[in-house]
C-alpha cells in the first residue's frame, strides 16, 4: 500500500501538470472540425446537402448518401484528418453525400417525421438521382439517421440500391436499453407542449447520466494527463465540442420519435405509419449491411441486430465492431475497419 | 519527495504544509505570469486548503482569460477539486494510520472507517439539508448539478430558481406540506380570482417539484451507498490477493468503477426510473404554468404571447406542407406525363422500325423467284 507522502507527491505532480497544461489550454485557439473538402449542392430551410470531393480518379458510379441523426452534429463522421470515416470512404473510391440538418429553432417546432423523411430526405435522394441519372442510390444511416434510413427504404424501396446502417436502433425495447427504460414514464406530450423544441442540453443531460462518474469526472482527470500535449489536447477538445454541440430537437419530430419508436416500438411491431406511408420492414428487399458496436451503451447491440429478423432482404450482412458508440467513428481501429468494410461490401454490389 | 517511510503525525503535517506552500506558490506564479497582476496577500496563501486554492486561483486568473478558455478551466478546476478532496481525505486517513504505529494492516481498518464516515456524513447532510442535492452532488461533482442548471435555464424566472424555491420545496419535509396544500387549494374569490388561482397552481406545482427532486435525490443517494459497499468488497478482494491500489489515482479509478457499477444496477430499477421521470415531468409542469401566467401578462400589455407564436408557426407549417405536397403532385404529374410521352414515342419508334424492316425485307415469293432466276443463269 502506498504511503501518505506518495499521495502528496501524486497531488503535487498532478497540480504541476494542470498548471502547466492550462498555459497550453489558453493558447489552444479555435477548435476546428471537419477534415474533408465538401461543397453544398442543395439547400432547403436549414438543411444543407453536401457532396464531398472525391479522392479517387474514378469514383463509384452510384453515390452514397449519409443520413446522420438529428441529435448531435454530423461532423463526427469527419472529425479530423486521421479520424474520419468519410475520408476513409472517399479513399476507398466512393462518392459521398451528407445531409446536415442544421440547428432547428422555434419556427421549426412543428416539423414532424413525415417532413423529415418523406420531405427532406426524399428530396435529397431525388436530387442526387437526377444529378447522376440514376433511379436509386446507396444510403448509409448513422444512429437515429440509421433508423430514418431504414424507414425511408421501407417506404421508398425503389429509390435505394443498397442500405448500410451503423449503430442503428431498430428494436427499441430490448432489456439492456437504459435510455428506453428511462423514457417510458416520461410525459413527452407535456415536455414538447411546454418546451416547443426540446433543448440539446436536456439530451446531453440524459446521455451523460448514463455513465455519470466516468463522463463528468474521470474523463477530465484523464484530460489533465494530456494537457501538456497540444495535439492530444486538441483532439480531446474536438471531441468535447462535438459532445456538447447538440442542436435542439424539432418538437413534433421528437414527440413522434419518442412515442412511436421508444414507447410503442412500432417499427418492429409493424404498425408504424409516417405521412400515410406504411413502414413495413419486409419491403426492404435491397441488400443490407448492418454495422453495430459491441460495447455500445446508447444503442445496445441487441437493438441493432434485431433488424435481421424483420427485413425482407435475402442479402443481409452484419459487422460487429469491438468498441463503443463513439469509438466506431473515431478510434484508430475504426479507421482501418469501418470504411474498408463498408466500401468492400458496397463495391461488391454495385456492378 | 523522499522515498523513506516517515513516522510521526507532526512530520506528516509539516510535509503537508510544505507541499501546500509549494503548490500555492506554483499556482500564484502562474497566475501572475498570465494575468500580470500581483499576488493578493489577502487571499491567504499558505493556510488555504488545497481545494480552496483552486477557487482563489480561479478568481485571480479568471478575469484575464478568454471566455472560451474560462469554461474549460472552470470545468477542470471543478473536477480537480473533487480529486484533491479525495487526496486530502486519504492522506489524513493514512497518516493517522501510520501514526498509530500498529500493524501495517491498520490502514485498511482506517480506510474502512473513512468510507463509513463518508457515507454517514452524506446521509446526515441529506437528512438535514434543504439542499436536495446534498450528500450526492457534493461528492466530487456529479451531473445532478447539470439538472439544477437546466431547471433554472428553462425557467422564465431569473436566477437560480431551483435554489430560490428551496424554502417552498422544504415544506413537504418539515411536516407542513398538508397545510401548504390546503392553503394553496383554498378557493379564490372576486375580481382577481383567476390570476390568484393560477398563482396558487404554480405554488402547488413547485411543491410537487420539490418533492420530486427530493425523491430523486433519495434514489441517487442509494447509488452512493451501494458504491461504498462495492468499494469495500473490491478493496477487500484486492487486499486478499495482495494487490492493493498503489496510487491515489488507482483508488479514484476503483471508486469510479464501483460507482458506475452501482449506477448501472440502480438506474434501471423501478424506483429510479419513476423518480427521474417524476422530477422531469414536475419541472415541465412548473414551466408550463409559468408560461401560462407570463402569457396572461403579455396579453394584458398587448404584446406577442407564446400562444400566438405557436399558432402562427403552426399555420406557417401547414402552409409549407401544402406547398410541398403541391410541388410533389406537380412533379409526380410531370414525371407521369413525361413517362407516358416517352412510352408513346417508344411505341412509335418500334412501329417505324418494324415498318422499315418490312420495307427492306423482300416478299418470300419474290426472293424465291430471284433465287431461281440466279440458278438459271
Amino acid at each position: 500500500m502506498f504511503r501518505p507522502d506518495q499521495i502528496m507527491q501524486e497531488i503535487y505532480d498532478f497540480n504541476h501538470k494542470v498548471a502547466n497544461g492550462l498555459k497550453t489550454l489558453s493558447r489552444v485557439g479555435d477548435i476546428d472540425v471537419g477534415a474533408s473538402h465538401k461543397d453544398p449542392v442543395y439547400r432547403e430551410d436549414k438543411l444543407t446537402l453536401y457532396r464531398f470531393r472525391p479522392r479517387a480518379a474514378e469514383p463509384a458510379k452510384v453515390p452514397v448518401l449519409i443520413i446522420y441523426a438529428l441529435v448531435n452534429r454530423p461532423y463526427m463522421a469527419d472529425l479530423q484528418e486521421d479520424r474520419s470515416m468519410i475520408r476513409g470512404l472517399l479513399d476507398q473510391g466512393l462518392d459521398v453525400y451528407l445531409i446536415d440538418w442544421g440547428y432547428p429553432d422555434g419556427a421549426d417546432r412543428y416539423l414532424n417525421l413525415d417532413d423529415y423523411l418523406n420531405g427532406y430526405v426524399r428530396r435529397c435522394v431525388d436530387f442526387i438521382c437526377r444529378q447522376h441519372h440514376l433511379p436509386s442510390i446507396n444510403l448509409l444511416g448513422i444512429c437515429q439517421g440509421g433508423t430514418f434510413s431504414v424507414c425511408f427504404s421501407a417506404m421508398h424501396p425503389e429509390k435505394v440500391s443498397n442500405l448500410v446502417t451503423m449503430v442503428t436502433p431498430i428494436d427499441f425495447k430490448t432489456p439492456d436499453n437504459v435510455l428506453s427504460q428511462w423514457v417510458q414514464e416520461l410525459d413527452v406530450d407535456l415536455m414538447v407542449d411546454t418546451l416547443g423544441n426540446v433543448p440539446g442540453e436536456l439530451l446531453n443531460w440524459s446521455f451523460l447520466s448514463l455513465k455519470p462518474f466516468r463522463l463528468t469526472g474521470q474523463k477530465y482527470l484523464d484530460m489533465a494527463e494530456i494537457l501538456e500535449d497540444p495535439i492530444k489536447l486538441k483532439n480531446f477538445l474536438r471531441m468535447e465540442k462535438w459532445i456538447f454541440d447538440s442542436p435542439d430537437q424539432a418538437g413534433e419530430a421528437f414527440r413522434q420519435f419518442i412515442k412511436w419508436f421508444y414507447k410503442e416500438n412500432r417499427l418492429v411491431n409493424g404498425n408504424l405509419e409516417i405521412g400515410g406511408h406504411k413502414v413495413n420492414l419486409s419491403r426492404i428487399t435491397m441488400p443490407v449491411f448492418n454495422v453495430y458496436a459491441t460495447e455500445d451503451h446508447l444503442v445496445p447491440p441487441a437493438a441493432s441486430i434485431a433488424l435481421e429478423h424483420y427485413v425482407g432482404s435475402k442479402d443481409y450482412t452484419t459487422m460487429a465492431f469491438k468498441g463503443g458508440h463513439i469509438g466506431i467513428y473515431v478510434s484508430g481501429r475504426a479507421q482501418k475497419e469501418i470504411p474498408a468494410g463498408v466500401a468492400e461490401w458496397l463495391k461488391n454490389r454495385m456492378h | 519527495m523522499n522515498d523513506k517511510p516517515s513516522s510521526g503525525q507532526a512530520e506528516w503535517s509539516g510535509a503537508w504544509a510544505d507541499m501546500q506552500r509549494h503548490y500555492w506558490n506554483a499556482w500564484t506564479d502562474l497566475a501572475r505570469t498570465a494575468s500580470g497582476v500581483s499576488h493578493d496577500p489577502s487571499l491567504g496563501a499558505s493556510s488555504a486548503p488545497w481545494g480552496q486554492g483552486f477557487d482563489l486561483w480561479s478568481k485571480m486568473l479568471g478575469p484575464v482569460m478568454a471566455p472560451e478558455s474560462r469554461a474549460w478551466m472552470d470545468k477542470l478546476l471543478e473536477i480537480n477539486k473533487g480529486y484533491l478532496k479525495m487526496g486530502e481525505a486519504l492522506f489524513n486517513t493514512y497518516s493517522a494510520a501510520q501514526h498509530s504505529g500498529k500493524d501495517p494492516g491498520q490502514w485498511w481498518e482506517s480506510f474502512n472507517q473513512y468510507l463509513t464516515k463518508m457515507q454517514e456524513q452524506m446521509a446526515n447532510q441529506f437528512r438535514s439539508s434543504k439542499d436536495p442535492w446534498a450528500g450526492f452532488a457534493t461528492l466530487w461533482g456529479l451531473p445532478a448539478d447539470t439538472w439544477k442548471r437546466l431547471a433554472s435555464a428553462w425557467s422564465t424566472m431569473p436566477g437560480d430558481v431551483e435554489k430560490a424555491f428551496r424554502d417552498i420545496d422544504g415544506l413537504p419535509h418539515s411536516g407542513l406540506a398538508p397545510l401548504a396544500h390546503e392553503w394553496l387549494s383554498t378557493p379564490t374569490l372576486g375580481y382577481t380570482r383567476e390570476s390568484q388561482e393560477e398563482a396558487q397552481r404554480l405554488a402547488q406545482l413547485w411543491l410537487e417539484h420539490g418533492q420530486a427532486v427530493k425523491a430523486y435525490g433519495d434514489v441517487l443517494s442509494r447509488i452512493i451507498t451501494r458504491s461504498g459497499e462495492l468499494l469495500k468488497e473490491k478493496m477487500t478482494g484486492l487486499m486478499t490477493k495482495g494487490e492493493p491500489p498503489d496510487s491515489l489515482r488507482a483508488c479514484y479509478d476503483l471508486w469510479v468503477d464501483c460507482s458506475e457499477e452501482a449506477h448501472a444496477e440502480i438506474s434501471v430499477s423501478d424506483p429510479f426510473i419513476k423518480a427521474q421521470a417524476r422530477m422531469t415531468n414536475a419541472m415541465m409542469a412548473v414551466k408550463r404554468q409559468e408560461q401560462k401566467i407570463v402569457d396572461e401578462m403579455l396579453g394584458a400589455l398587448n404584446m406577442p404571447t407564446r400562444r400566438e407564436l405557436d399558432t402562427s408557426h403552426r399555420r406557417l407549417h401547414q402552409l409549407q406542407r401544402q406547398v410541398w405536397q403541391l410541388q410533389q403532385t406537380l412533379e409526380d404529374a410531370g414525371t407521369l406525363e413525361l413517362r407516358e410521352e416517352v412510352a408513346a414515342l417508344q411505341r412509335q419508334v418500334s412501329e417505324w422500325s418494324a415498318g422499315a424492316r418490312a420495307d427492306q425485307t423482300p416478299p418470300a415469293n419474290t426472293a424465291r423467284r430471284a433465287a431461281k432466276s440466279k440458278d438459271a443463269t
